[in-house]
């Protein structure tokens, strides 16, 4: 069963279109690399399939269930988590309590969700009662990842996590993708490097001007990369 | 015409332009990418004085213009669009452009017939037709040129456009490409951001390419396009 | 020694009331981002409430008490929420300010209408009798009691924010809301529970003053107000500054009146508040001139030279006409409609075109009025009418130039308030009048109130013509573009700071000229023609009149007018424009352009219709 569903989707900001007719499905237990140049609408998707943007047109699936209206909070109890571009924390709580807010999805108690984010990310640990804000950018995105880590998602929106951080930080990241995956979580990855995401998608998508205009395997869409981020030349 | 020399901008602890300089001479088109959130539009509000620098300093000429307000920067020939479309949405199309060149008559003193310039400059950059409708009435492609006439009724020397050409059909950004050639034909300097790469590969003569806040190439078109740096950030390939 | 000590305790306790509505109105504003102006209104009904239970219907105090706190206040906050703010999310700053301050006259209104003022109503203080003396002082049990709830209310602030999961909720929504929803919190139910919270500690500090001074609608709503200034010193975030603020407040009004001699303390006292706030408003960081939206508002189609010329002729022939009809009362009314809607004209170039909100109209009506009867009326007491208001205007708009929206609201809210307290009641006379004469002209008799009547409609209407020429030239644009988009503005050569000054200034001007024939309308003027809440009730009228037409300007002022006569006739209705006005924004209030907008739109319409008919006939021809 595909555990996230998009048909014909549209969707944009106001009177400004974004998405016209987006189509893709994310299978449980798959990693979908979502690609494309600036401004295709990769983070406008994502916001979309987490209910922070209403369609205006098209079906929105999540778990073979029509969710089209349901705003993020409501996602959020169904099992969609989105780890936003940038910070996905609240700047001005400490580590302990943006774990504390994380509770609002799933039946961990805080001190479970500390025992597995610490495990995880023993470095939090030693933080727990510092502002979040002024942790490093690495330990911040860790800190916003450790959400997917405790609320069970069935549907994981990445987007942009790698953004400004050193490769070895990345790199731990993506391990925790890949067991994500393993677990059973569909996962629909935005990256600004294609390459990163590719090594870790099970198939790739392109977005471009808000329509997808190639599906495939990582192989077969990297081919195409080039042409779709630099234009014709290169 | 115009040097950025060593500029950083901080917002909180993050370093949104970290030592940032570049020149833009006379008669000048150049461009500037790079991905999402590199800092063009933050470089961009340092230049017109809408964001001040942590270091570094803005030159217009010979003149140094890091202390100065907009306004007083616009009187000395700057003009600029935005990403974030600000047209004056209460006014109709001619209006917005109208108000611009009664501005600079009333600084300038060099603009005698502020109605007809506004409709000479929407008819050059083919809003001749709606110029009487509301500009709230208007597709965003088309308020991106309702911002370049605008602009240009403050007959800037040095114009600074931040993605004109988004939401533009391919016709209509290729008329877009031939009016800024035409521009720089005329003697003003531009300074382009713009996605679409395939428009500033084609107008610009220079392209600067900013990366998480830094010039990390230079170049003319092709140059920029076969450099590993650059397509490594686009694509994240390990430069070589 | 123990006069300061008594004093210090006094302020003590008062700044402790502060500091509890003050917090309230932080959690409210940090939490949802609405200024609850009806802050103030909400304690006073509390108050009132508290006094019908436990007076009234005879309640044991404790229960009361409870009721009042612990259910209808948070009941109400949480309605206001959902009915009201919820639906304006997002909304430009001008929305928002003018539902609260309609919230807050409807508050006012409903406070007449329940409990009339012509009763004396006194509330027993706490424990009344009982006191201790600490250190050979003497400190009474209500003064304890507040002290003691203030402390255990700032405790329980600090708690519930650090150690409960919906106080860090309340927390994490301030800081991205968005990412709060991601995480499965709704924002909006996280929003009306902060209101239901300020609704509680307004109602408590009201509870709390309302033993302490007589129970008085105007002058509950007003003191609370105090509280805003030290909201301001935390910010309108931080709670420990908040209280910081508060005490000081509180302590040093409470010196000021014990030591300095009775001259300042009359003319000062009342007014400290209101300059702590201006000051602190004042020294606020604020925003930098950024790049904002497509938030605009649509303005209605702005009439041509000929049409407007047109109207007003019609309108003053009309004026003649009728003028000889009326009884000398509806006269009376009509001369004060006419003169309110040129005063309103002010507001039109200020908030419509400008978008700055004042709520201090009034009061340069009032330095108007002041300057002519001063100078004894004549040219130069015109001059000096329009001289005095605008320099005042000037030097106000330099200090409050870089301010904008909610800033700019509270500061002007904070200089009409002191200029009420310091100025008027002084150079009008207390409770007294000052007399105003009306202008001389040849030819004609102003002294006939036919003639002046006249007078009246005729410079409405030079006024509104004026007014729409001036939209239509390239300063109107200007300061439509400056509104719409100031960054764009600047960066086309437009120096903001002096656009703004000059239209405060102009906007001055013309309301005092319109204060000066309002005086000479009356033959006499007095403190309570000035008073801050009227002047929020114009730019509430004006508001639903429409603040970008001056045809808006004029039902307004007229509906202003027709108050007293309405109020004549149901006088149960209590004070009726505060009612009324409240009423009529809360019903209408999502309707950003007023009745007049709506006005200039369907003539827009009917004109379009009409161009389809002729383009029909001459294709058909």
């Amino acid at each position: 069963m595909n555990a996230l569903e998009l048909i014909g989707l549209r969707a944009g900001y106001g009177s400004i279109e974004v998405l016209h007719g987006v189509s893709l499905v994310v299978p449980a237990a798959t990693v979908v690399a979502l690609l494309g140049p600036n401004g295709a609408g990769k983070s406008t998707l994502l916001k979309v399939a987490s209910g922070t943007i209403a369609t205006t047109d098209g079906c929105l699936h999540v778990g073979g269930v029509h969710v089209n209206g349901a705003d993020a909070a409501a996602l959020a109890q169904a099992g969609v988590c989105r780890i936003p571009e940038g910070r996905g924390i609240f700047p001005n709580l400490t580590v302990a309590e943006n774990l504390r807010m994380w509770t609002g999805v799933g039946d961990l108690r805080p001190a479970e969700v500390a025992e597995r984010t610490f495990g995880r990310f023993p470095r939090l640990g030693e933080r727990r009662a510092q502002l979040a804000g002024t942790l490093s950018g690495g330990e911040q995105q860790m800190l916003a990842m450790s959400r997917s880590l405790v609320v069970d998602p069935a549907v994981l929106l990445l987007d942009e996590i790698s953004m400004g951080l050193a490769p070895i930080i990345v790199a731990e990241l993506y391990e925790l993708v890949g067991t994500l995956a393993q677990q059973g979580i569909a996962i629909l990855l935005v990256e600004q490097f294609a390459q990163t995401a590719l090594a870790v998608a099970d198939s790739a998508v392109i977005l471009s001007q808000g329509r997808v205009t190639r599906t495939g395997t990582p192989a077969e869409v990297e081919e195409h990369l080039a042409a779709a981020y630099l234009g014709g030349a290169a | 015409m115009l040097r950025v020399e060593d500029v950083e901008v901080r917002f909180g602890g993050v370093q949104a332009l970290k030592g940032v300089s570049l020149e833009v001479p006379d008669g000048a088109l150049v461009g500037l990418i790079g991905p999402n959130g590199a800092g063009k539009t933050t470089l961009f509000n340092v230049i017109t004085g809408l964001e001040k620098p942590f270091r570094g300093r803005v030159l217009m000429g010979d003149q140094d213009v890091t202390s100065l307000p907009p306004h007083q920067r616009a009187r000395r020939g700057l003009g600029r669009t935005f990403q974030r479309i600000e047209v004056f949405s209460s006014l109709t199309v001619h209006e917005n452009v109208l108000a611009a060149a009664e501005a600079r008559r009333s600084w300038g003193r060099d603009e005698p017939e502020p109605a007809r310039s506004a409709s000479e400059l929407l008819e050059r950059v083919g809003l001749g037709d709606v110029e009487r409708e509301r500009v709230d009435k208007l597709p965003t492609g088309l308020l991106r040129l309702v911002e370049v006439a605008r602009a240009l009724a403050s007959r800037p020397r040095l114009l600074l456009l931040d993605e004109p050409g988004s939401g533009l059909s391919t016709h209509e950004s290729e008329a877009l490409g031939d009016l800024l050639v035409d521009l720089v034909r005329d003697g003003r300097s531009i300074l382009l951001v713009e996605h679409d790469v395939e428009l500033v590969m084609r107008v610009c003569q220079q392209i600067h390419v900013l990366d998480f806040g830094s010039i990390i190439a230079t170049g003319t078109p092709d140059q920029v396009q076969r450099d590993p740096v650059v397509q490594a950030a686009y694509l994240g390939t390990s430069a070589a | 020694m123990t006069t300061f000590l008594a004093l210090s305790i006094t302020g003590l306790v008062v700044g402790c009331i502060y500091a509890l509505t003050a917090c309230g109105l932080v959690v409210t504003y940090t939490t949802s981002g609405v200024f609850n102006f009806a802050h103030g209104a909400i304690g006073m009904v509390a108050a009132f409430t508290y006094w019908q239970l436990s007076v009234g219907w005879g309640w044991p105090a404790p229960l009361a008490f409870l009721a009042v706190l612990l259910v209808l206040a948070p009941l109400l906050g949480a309605v206001v929420e959902r009915v009201l703010i919820r639906p304006l999310y997002g909304a430009p700053i001008g929305v928002t300010l003018v539902a609260t301050l309609g919230l807050l006259v409807t508050l006012l209104g409903v406070g007449f209408l329940v409990w009339p003022p012509d009763t004396t109503r006194v509330l027993p203080k706490f424990f009344e009798g009982h006191t201790v003396t600490v250190f050979s002082l003497v400190v009474d049990y209500n003064q304890l009691l507040v002290i003691v709830t203030s402390v255990v209310v700032a405790v329980g602030l600090r708690l519930f924010f650090s150690r409960t999961r919906l106080g860090i909720a309340m927390r994490a929504v301030v800081d991205d809301p968005e990412l709060a929803a991601l995480a499965g919190t709704k924002p909006e139910r996280v929003s009306q529970l902060s209101w239901a919270m300020g609704a509680s500690l307004a109602a408590l500090a009201g509870v709390l003053l309302a033993p302490l001074q007589t129970l008085n609608v105007t002058e509950l709503t007003l003191l609370v107000i105090n509280g805003y200034a030290a909201a301001m010193a935390g910010r309108l975030r931080n709670l420990p500054a908040t209280v910081a603020g508060a005490l000081v407040i509180g302590v040093s009004s409470s010196l000021v009146l014990g030591y300095a001699g009775p001259q300042v303390v009359n003319y000062v006292r009342p007014a400290i508040p209101m300059i702590l706030l201006f000051i602190a408003v004042l020294f606020l960081k604020q925003e930098r001139l950024r790049a904002g939206s497509l938030a605009g508002l649509r303005m209605p189609r702005t009439t041509g030279l000929r049409q407007s010329v047109g109207v007003g002729v019609v309108f003053v022939v009309v004026a003649g006409f009728v003028s000889g009809q009326l009884s000398p009362a509806h006269l009376a009314i009509g001369s004060q409609g006419l003169v309110l809607a040129f005063v309103m004209l002010s507001l039109v170039l200020l908030s419509g075109y400008g978008g700055q909100v004042s709520l201090c109209q009034l009061t340069f009506a009032g330095l108007g009025a002041y300057a002519m009867g001063k100078t004894g009326g004549g040219a130069l007491g015109l001059l000096a009418a329009i001289a005095l208001p605008a320099a005042a205007g000037a030097l106000v708009a330099l200090t409050v130039v870089r301010l904008r929206g909610l800033f700019l609201a509270l500061a002007t809210l904070a200089f009409a308030q002191a200029m009420d307290q310091i100025f008027f009641n002084h150079a009008l006379g207390y409770g007294g009048t000052l007399a105003i004469p009306r202008p001389r002209l040849p030819f004609v008799d102003t002294a006939d109130d036919q003639v002046y009547f006249v007078l009246l409609a005729v410079v409405l209407a030079l006024g509104s013509v004026g007014l729409l020429v001036l939209r239509r030239r390239a300063f109107g644009r200007r300061l439509i573009a400056l509104n719409d988009s100031p960054a764009a503005s600047a960066t086309m050569g437009v120096s903001p700071v002096r656009t703004r000054l000059v239209v405060f200034t102009v906007s001055s001007a013309v309301a005092g000229l319109g204060g000066a024939l309002l005086g000479g309308l009356h033959g006499s003027v007095s403190p309570n023609d000035f008073l801050l809440l009227n002047s929020c009730v114009l730019l509430l009228l004006a508001t639903l009149g429409g603040l970008y037409t001056p045809t808006g300007a004029f039902l307004a002022a007229m509906s202003y007018a027709l108050f007293p006569e309405l109020q004549k006739l149901v006088p149960e209705l209590g004070q009726v424009q505060f009612l009324l006005t409240g009423l009529g924004v809360l019903a209408l209030g999502r309707n950003r352009y007023g009745v007049g907008g709506q006005l200039a739109d369907a003539g827009e319409k009917l004109r379009a219709l009409r161009l389809q008919r002729v383009g029909v006939a001459r294709a058909a021809g």
